[in-house]
């Protein structure tokens, strides 16, 4: 086991806590919930101790608030009325994480990558994908986590969390699995909406023997908006290109299969370091870390 | 004129990130006056219905 794989385990355990949920099919309920964590972690998971914040950023914007503007008023206070309905918590929080550490916490500590991690080490052909496939989430963040949530009113004239809705597989995978076996109210409402989730689920599970790290490539806003601070951020890879021997070796263990040499800090890069352990020269580095 | 052009990188990419963590910050001051994290709680502490696939 390598160094991150212990890190995945041990930050999956910290994050997912509350052994109790697994065992009683109830979800935790207390203060840390609050605050989010800084990876793809459903709330709605039975061991989950904190909150998702591509939930939270929909919720927010879902919640709708703003412009609730009186005459007595100070400017201060207007100016918070205004904002009310904007996320400015969550997407600060990822901001300073994301100035920090870029996307490191994809590689090591989101409970879906280091499942993608796994599933991939299962035997079946390894294929791989058009570059362009990468950019589908950053539509999905724009699309589902934005502007659907803000602006698209159901039947019930209720706003959705649209990419929790229809989307993410890991809402199922951490939520939808454990909570309806447990619960028959749950279960009795199961329908259409999640034989469709199930099948997204599956449809990554297959993908995720195959290709490497699909789902952080292709549609993971949360990866697509920290991918952004991974060219400024304190912490950031550097290449001695004058040194390289362009053996490849970089490019074969990249979990995100980039092309370390070209991509190195892109937008997809989860500062893994994987490719700083397998460099025979040496020459990949983390800056500013002392 | 490399030698001279490096520290001007280092410290355009320094101010760029101290212009992110400063709006960070200031974020995350505006969402806690505005009771945002009470909003994330009340939604992450009932099964959100959405995410697990019943709507």
């Amino acid at each position: 086991m390598t160094k991150r794989t212990r890190f995945q385990a041990v930050a999956t355990l910290l994050t997912n806590g509350y052994l109790k949920g697994f065992f009683t099919g109830s979800i935790f309920t207390g203060v840390s919930k609050n605050v989010c964590v800084p990876t793809l972690n459903c709330y709605s998971c039975p061991g989950a101790l904190f909150a998702c914040p591509v939930g939270a950023v929909q919720v927010i914007l879902a919640g709708g608030g703003g412009l609730d503007i009186t005459a007595t008023q100070t400017f201060f206070e207007k100016v918070l009325s205004i904002t009310s309905g904007v996320p400015f918590f969550v997407v600060g929080f990822l901001t300073l994480v994301g100035s920090f550490v870029g996307r490191a916490t994809c590689g090591w500590i989101c409970p879906f990558g280091w499942f993608q991690d796994i599933l991939y080490r299962i035997p079946a052909p390894k294929l791989s994908a058009p570059k362009k496939l990468n950019y589908l989430k950053f539509v999905l963040l724009i699309t589902t986590v934005v502007l659907f949530p803000l602006l698209y009113v159901n039947q019930q004239g209720i706003h959705d969390p649209t990419y929790c809705k229809y989307v993410c597989p890991a809402g199922t995978l951490e939520g939808g699995v454990l909570l309806p076996l447990m619960n028959q109210d749950l279960r009795k409402s199961l329908g259409a909406l999640y034989a469709w989730k199930v099948f997204m689920l599956f449809f990554f599970m297959v993908c995720m023997t195959a290709f490497r790290r699909p789902f952080c490539r292709w549609a993971c806003p949360l990866g697509a908006f920290l991918g952004l601070f991974n060219k400024v951020s304190y912490w950031k890879l550097e290449l001695d290109s004058k040194r390289c021997v362009a053996c490849e070796a970089c490019r074969k263990a990249c979990p995100i299969a980039l092309d370390v040499t070209e991509e190195i800090d892109g937008l997809d890069c989860i500062r893994c370091l994987e490719c700083t352990h397998v460099c025979p020269k040496g020459i990949i580095q983390v800056s500013n870390l002392s | 004129m490399k030698t001279s052009e490096a520290p001007k990188i280092e410290s355009r990419v320094n101010w760029k990130l101290k212009l992110v963590l400063i709006l960070g910050l200031i974020a995350v001051v505006i969402g806690l006056l505005n009771h945002e994290t009470e909003k994330i709680f009340l939604k992450a502490t009932t099964v959100c219905l959405q995410c697990i696939g019943i709507g």
